[in-house]
């Protein structure tokens, strides 16, 4: 019996290797996309890919090699993406392998015009994951695929990690295409909201700089927001996790160093029906503290803990200022939350008209929780 | 060869009944368990494992009349000849066609997921092949393999799960219990078809030495399974949302490959696949045992193993009858609806009839006669 399950088992695992050969590509024939840009051009699309450079030149076509840049920037025109990457071969000499794909970047005209296709595309092909980062350029994505960072060699980890710690922060949305495709399929109660990227101006440009967010109806970027408006959007999605506030007074700025930041909603009765009432939670550290002949005190921090939250308060009603009265798009959610907690009130709405007028109600309880090292 | 010889535990089955049930969850089971219920699914699973309790207890009642026959030939026994190789007949075209949108099912899967270039046909005669060799094998060593294979399974089950609750909104579940009642009760029948498992008990109960312990086992096989599947459904749905997992076409693979294990670990799911990929082997191979001794019973010939290569043909056409990965799901749903339908159908066949045959016996013994 053991003889018959052994050879069971070798015959099990080893055969299914072998039409695995029928879909093989070698290394050397692959292109690694590390970051795509997508732009409007008279043709259709004009797409830029960031492909990373075999190291030690292995391989043909140069390598990188001490302070060169390990990726090439390279693009072309098609009527459509699928179209585009399809001609990659051509231009690269290798195939446009995208299961290495960390970020895509749409321009600012590609986002204005629709970003539907993208979508489509990114959602349907094998190799391209969820995990991917989307965003949007201010100007031409080809421009933030040009960036040369100096903290990392590969461009696109630059762009994947300033994109995490952006949303951690709050100053972009989070910018995981899983987001974006579960905004896509919940739509109207869900819209898109993508971070805003602009490269600084130096040349060659070697950083990025993070410039809030692109509001979508639908697949189409209907405005921006700025950092703060942002922000404010990001405590009502409970997606801070790391960022820093400053207290104005007259005797200087107090900071804090939010490291936790939560949101629960809660159905409330109002004259129009159905309203939903956010308490929003935080605390950090004060890491600033101007009043230098003053100690710290308990009344003083409650005091400060008032001051904190109406500066968070002031971000929140900017934010909602702008989707609500500006945009008209429910870019955070608050209809999917009613949905949740009242579906039969939800179900009596036209979300896409009752949002600019629906009524929510922010409380927000911030908190000092520690002090660093000195209480003066 | 003497299938009457051939003897498994009843834990094996219970862990062959496992591996069938969890083990091609990957291809489509969750898509329609998503598609017809949404995000109240659960409430289908759970419907779908108490109906597979019941079956499964009407299959042991049934296989106990007759413990040292399979259902082909007790069905001969009940009905003649005639009426019984018709009623066997059709438990190994339902077989064969569970087999043959297995196999095709796994075929779609392959070339659209992960080998985009190999032909289908490729991917289909080389798992065939392998189920053919495993046949030959026989049912004893499918189980030894399946019993070092199923915790493997298991665990692979578990990491995705826990993953992907870990990144689980648990608010795309709300609001609870809004379901239309139509969607819930057909999504309930396809769970309930899904734990059921090709009447798995009923065909094998014959080979199990410790007969007694086969009810136990495998209400538990049924518990795990439901409770796996229920986890795996809420991760689906809650980690993608319900709309979006509406349209995934394989929303397991898209749960394995959006939950890296940790923080470091990612790219992992090639290794679940393979894992699923052996389970659908396996469950494919029973099936087709199963047949093979169905032919058996009703041909009378002696050797289960001259019906390999006919059935590995039908079956090889069976799964080319679709199109393409569209008509392909078409199909599974359509089958789905009715499978349970057959499964109840049968074993109240079966037991009315064995209950009709048995009587008169009793009585005999009674009087002593």
């Amino acid at each position: 019996m053991g003889r018959k399950v052994t050879l069971m088992l070798l015959l099990a695992l080893l055969p299914p290797l072998l039409v695995g050969c029928w879909s093989s590509r070698e290394v050397e024939s692959m292109a690694f996309v590390m970051a795509l840009g997508v732009d409007v051009a008279k043709e259709g699309v004009q797409l830029t890919v960031q492909v990373a450079l075999p190291a030690g030149g292995g391989g043909g076509g140069g390598g990188a090699q001490g302070g060169e840049t390990p990726v090439w920037v390279t693009g072309t025109t098609a009527p459509s993406i699928a179209e585009g990457l399809f001609k990659m071969p051509a231009m690269l000499g290798r195939e446009a392998f995208l299961g290495h794909l960390q970020v895509v970047v749409v321009g600012e005209a590609y986002a204005l015009q629709g970003i539907g296709p993208l979508i489509d595309f990114l959602a349907r092909e094998r190799q391209v994951r969820d995990t991917v980062h989307l965003a949007v350029a201010l100007g031409k994505a080809e421009d933030l695929l040009m960036v040369e960072p100096k903290v990392v060699q590969m461009p696109a980890d630059y762009m994947f990690e300033l994109l995490k710690q952006g949303a951690q922060s709050g100053l972009i949305p989070p910018s995981e295409f899983l987001r974006t495709r579960i905004a896509w399929h919940n739509r109207p109660q869900l819209q898109i909201l993508l971070p805003l990227l602009e490269p600084e101006p130096n040349s060659p440009p070697e950083a990025i700089s993070l410039k809030g967010s692109g509001v979508f109806v639908d697949d189409r970027m209907v405005g921006t927001l700025d950092t703060k408006e942002s922000r404010g959007l990001a405590w009502l999605m409970g997606t801070v996790s790391n960022t820093i506030i400053t207290i104005p007074r007259e005797e200087g700025n107090i900071i804090q160093h939010v490291n936790f930041a939560s949101v629960r909603y809660k159905l409330r009765e109002t004259d129009e029906g159905a309203g939903l009432t956010a308490i929003v939670s935080q605390d950090g550290n004060l890491t600033q503290w101007p009043l230098q002949d003053e100690g710290i005190t308990f009344p003083l921090l409650k005091q400060l803990e008032q001051d904190l939250s109406v500066v968070i308060l002031g971000e929140i009603t900017a934010g909602l200022a702008a989707i609500q009265g500006v945009y008209r798009t429910d870019v955070i959610g608050l209809g999917e939350r009613l949905r949740r907690i009242d579906p039969k009130q939800f179900a009596a709405k036209n979300w896409d008209e009752a949002f600019p007028q629906f009524a929510l109600d922010v409380r927000v309880q911030a908190a000092f929780r520690r002090v660093g090292l000195i209480l003066r | 060869m003497n299938p009457a010889k051939i003897q498994i535990s009843a834990r094996q089955l219970m862990l062959l009944k496992l591996t069938g049930i969890t083990g091609v969850l990957f291809l489509g089971s969750i898509r329609l368990l998503t598609i017809t219920a949404g995000a109240q699914g659960i409430i289908a699973i759970a419907g779908g494992g108490i109906i597979g309790l019941v079956i499964l207890y009407l299959a042991v009642t049934v296989a106990k009349m007759f413990p040292e026959q399979t259902p082909f030939e007790f069905a001969q026994a009940i009905y003649g000849r005639w009426m019984g190789s018709l009623i066997a007949l059709s438990l190994i075209v339902y077989n064969l066609i569970i087999s043959a949108m297995l196999l095709r099912d796994l075929g779609d899967f392959l070339i659209t997921a992960i080998l985009p270039e190999t032909p289908i046909s490729a991917n289909i005669l080389l798992m065939l092949g392998l189920v053919c060799f495993g046949v030959y094998l026989g049912l004893e060593s499918l189980a030894y393999f399946n019993e070092g294979f199923s915790p493997l399974i298991f665990i692979s089950w578990l990491i995705v799960i826990a993953s992907g609750l870990l990144r689980a909104d648990f608010g795309w579940l709300q609001p609870l219990f809004v379901v239309e009642p139509g969607r819930l009760l057909l999504s309930t029948v396809h769970s309930g078809g899904l734990v059921v498992d090709g009447l798995m008990v009923l065909l094998f109960y014959s080979f199990v030495t410790d007969k007694h312990q086969v009810l136990k086992y495998n209400a538990w096989a049924i518990v795990i399974a439901t409770i796996i599947i229920g986890a795996i459904q809420i991760a689906v749905v809650a980690s993608l949302s319900p709309n979006l997992a509406k349209t995934a076409l394989y929303p397991v693979l898209e749960l394995a490959r959006n939950a890296p294990l940790g923080v470091f670990l990612e790219r992992i799911e090639a290794l679940y696949l393979a894992l699923w990929i052996m389970a659908t082997f396996i469950k494919i191979s029973i099936l087709f045992y199963a047949n093979c001794l169905g032919l058996t019973a009703i041909t009378g010939v002696a050797n289960y193993r001259y019906f390999i290569l006919p059935l590995a043909l039908v079956t090889l056409y069976l799964s080319f009858q679709a199109d393409s990965v569209v008509q392909s799901i078409l199909f599974d749903a359509i089958f789905n609806q009715y499978a349970l339908l057959y499964d109840f159908s049968l074993l109240l066949l079966l037991l009315l009839g064995g209950l009709w045959v048995r009587k008169p016996i009793k009585k005999r013994v009674a009087r002593g006669s």
